[in-house]
C-alpha cells in the first residue's frame, strides 16, 4: 500500500505540472485574446483605421472602405480571438483538474490499484484466481455471439477469471462500437459498453443459442424462435439453428430467472454454446475498477468497494442456478 | 380498352390473388404440420431415452434389491406410430416406475449412496427435461395449428385439406414443473 501511496503522489505531482501547463496556456491565451480584441476594436474604429494602416500596410496608406485587404483583416481577427476564446474553455473545463487518462504515471497507479486491491478482493471471494488486466475476452470468443458487426472496433481489458461453486468463469470490460455508414457523417455508434462475463453451463445443446433484447425486425432474421412464453418473445428475441436445444435450455424456471436478472441490470445479451453461457451486461459505464486518485486510499474500503462490484458474478451464478451439476 | 377486356382484367387480378393467397396458407400450414411431426418424433426419440435410462436403473437396483419378492416394474412397450394418448400413457407408466425406484433406494441406503445409481438418476433428471422440451415444443406448434384451422379464412385451407384439431401431449401437474429430483 505504500507503494500504492507513494504513486498516488507522483500521479498528484504530475496533475500539479500538468494544470501549471495549463495555467500558463490560459494566461498567454487570455493576453493574446485581450491584445487582439482591443485591435479588432481599433480597426473597427474609422478613426484608427488610417493609423494602424500606415502602420501595418504601407505608411503612405490612405483609407479605402473597398480595399479587401481590410476585410480580410476584419475577419481574420475576430476569427482568431474566438478560436483563442475556444481554447480557453477547452483547457478550462477538461485540462485543469483532471490529468489525462493516457498519461503514463496515472495509468501505473491504475495498474497498481489493480494488482493490490482488485486482484485481493479476487481472491478473497474465488478460486483460481488470475488476471491479466491489459487484456481482455478475444474478439474471437465474442464474435459466436453475433453481437459484432463486420466494421466492429472491439477493445477490452481488465480480464480475470476464476472459480464459485465449481463454475468457472472468466470477465472482463468491453467495448464494442461500430461506424454508422448510413450516415453522411461517419457517427461511432457504441454497441455494448459493460462487462462481458463467460461461465460454465452444463447443459449439454446441439448449436448455439442466442437471446438478446427484442428489436421490430429480429422475426424475418434467420433461426429466429418463438417460445411458448408470450412475455418472454415480448422482451427478448431468441435465435437457435435447434428448436429442440432452445426449448430444452429455456425451460419456464430459466426464462423467469433471465427476467430476473434483466430486471436488474440494464441490458443483457446471453449466447449459449460449447458449455459455456456467455452474458454480456450493459453498463454505463466500461472500467469498474478505476480508481481516483484526488483521496489517499483505505485499503478496506476500496477492496470493499471492489468486492460489491464483483458481486455481479456471485449474483449471476446464483440466479441462474449454474451451479446445477444434474447435467454434467 | 374495351370494356370486357378490363372485367378480364380484374377478374385474372383476383384469380392470381386468390390462389397466391391459397397457396401461401397452405405451405404455412404444411410447415406447421411438419413441424408437429418433428416435435413428436422428439417425443419419441426422449421416451425410448428415458426408457433406456429406467431399464439399467432397474438392473442397478436389483444388484441390491435381491430380495424384493414383489415384481414392482412394469412392462412397458414402445413402439412407432404411437398415439399422442398411447405416449401419455407409456410416460405415466415410466412416472409410476420412476417413484418405485425413488421408494427402494430410501429403503436401501447403500443403492442410493452408489455412484451407478446417482449417475443414472442424473441421465433420468436430463432425459425428462428433454421429454419436457419436445413435449412445450410439440404443444406450442399444435396450439399454433389449431388457433390457424379454426381462425377464418385459413380455415377453409385447412378443410380443403382435411385437416383438423391436433391433441395436445398434457403432462401431468407435476411434470410441469422443470425437473427436481432429490438425491
Amino acid at each position: 500500500m505504500n507503494e500504492l501511496e507513494k504513486q498516488r503522489q507522483i500521479v498528484l505531482k504530475e496533475e500539479k505540472k500538468h494544470s501549471n501547463k495549463v495555467k500558463l496556456f490560459l494566461v498567454v491565451g487570455a493576453i493574446l485574446f485581450l491584445v487582439l480584441f482591443i485591435v479588432h476594436l481599433w480597426i473597427t474604429d474609422d478613426f484608427s483605421i488610417d493609423y494602424l494602416k500606415s502602420i501595418f500596410i504601407n505608411k503612405s496608406y490612405k483609407y479605402d472602405p473597398y480595399d479587401s485587404r481590410i476585410d480580410d483583416l476584419l475577419f481574420i481577427i475576430p476569427t482568431l480571438s474566438f478560436l483563442i476564446l475556444v481554447l480557453i474553455i477547452i483547457a478550462l473545463r477538461g485540462g485543469t483538474h483532471r490529468l489525462n487518462e493516457n498519461n503514463k504515471e496515472y495509468q501505473k497507479y491504475q495498474k497498481m490499484f489493480k494488482n493490490l486491491v482488485v486482484t485481493e478482493a479476487l481472491k478473497e471471494m474465488f478460486e483460481d484466481v488470475e488476471t491479466d488486466y491489459d487484456k481482455g475476452i478475444p474478439k474471437e470468443i465474442i464474435k459466436e455471439t453475433e453481437i459484432l458487426k463486420l466494421n466492429s472496433i472491439y477493445t477490452a481489458e481488465d480480464y480475470h477469471k476464476g472459480k464459485y461453486k465449481n463454475i468457472n468463469f472468466e470477465c472482463s470490460d468491453v467495448l464494442i462500437q461500430h461506424i454508422d455508414l448510413t450516415n453522411k457523417e461517419d457517427k461511432l455508434i457504441t454497441d455494448f459498453i459493460g462487462q462481458w462475463y463467460i461461465f460454465d453451463f452444463n447443459k449439454k445443446i446441439n448449436g448455439k443459442i442466442i437471446i438478446r433484447k427484442a428489436e421490430t425486425d429480429d422475426q424475418l432474421k434467420p433461426n429466429y424462435i418463438q417460445i411458448e412464453d408470450p412475455e418472454f418473445n415480448k422482451y427478448f428475441s431468441i435465435f437457435s439453428e435447434d428448436r429442440h436445444s432452445a426449448y430444452y435450455v429455456l425451460t419456464p424456471n430459466f426464462m423467469e430467472k433471465i427476467k430476473k436478472l434483466d430486471n436488474e441490470y440494464a441490458q443483457i445479451n446471453i449466447c449459449i454454446f460449447d458449455n459455456k453461457i456467455q452474458i454480456g451486461v450493459n453498463y454505463t459505464r466500461k472500467d469498474l475498477f478505476e480508481v481516483g486518485y484526488h483521496k489517499q486510499i483505505d485499503y478496506t474500503e476500496a477492496k470493499e468497494y471492489i468486492k460489491s462490484q464483483l458481486n455481479d458474478i456471485i449474483n449471476i451464478i446464483d440466479i441462474l442456478n449454474l451451479d446445477n451439476d444434474l447435467y454434467k | 380498352m374495351s370494356t370486357s377486356t378490363i372485367i378480364l382484367i380484374v377478374v385474372a387480378v383476383v384469380i392470381v390473388i386468390i390462389l397466391g393467397w391459397f397457396i401461401g396458407t397452405s405451405n404455412k400450414l404444411n410447415r406447421a404440420v411438419v413441424k408437429i411431426e418433428e416435435a413428436d418424433s422428439d417425443i419419441d426419440v426422449a421416451l425410448t431415452k428415458r426408457y433406456d435410462a429406467l431399464t439399467k436403473m432397474v438392473d442397478v437396483v436389483k444388484g441390491y434389491a435381491k430380495h424384493e419378492k414383489e415384481t414392482i416394474f412394469e412392462v412397458i412397450n414402445l413402439r412407432k406410430g404411437m398415439s399422442v394418448q398411447e405416449k401419455q400413457d407409456a410416460s405415466k407408466k415410466m412416472d409410476a416406475m420412476q417413484g418405485q425406484i425413488n421408494v427402494l433406494a430410501e429403503a436401501y441406503p447403500e443403492l442410493k449412496s452408489s455412484e451407478n445409481y446417482n449417475t443414472l438418476q442424473k441421465t433420468i433428471v436430463d432425459v425428462e427435461e428433454h421429454i419436457q422440451a419436445s413435449r412445450r415444443m410439440f404443444n406450442a406448434n399444435v396450439s399454433m395449428l389449431n388457433q390457424m384451422i379454426v381462425t377464418f379464412p385459413t380455415s377453409i385451407v385447412a378443410g380443403m385439406k382435411g385437416l383438423s384439431k391436433k391433441e395436445f401431449f398434457e403432462a401431468d401437474d407435476i411434470k410441469k414443473e422443470d425437473v427436481k429430483i432429490d438425491l
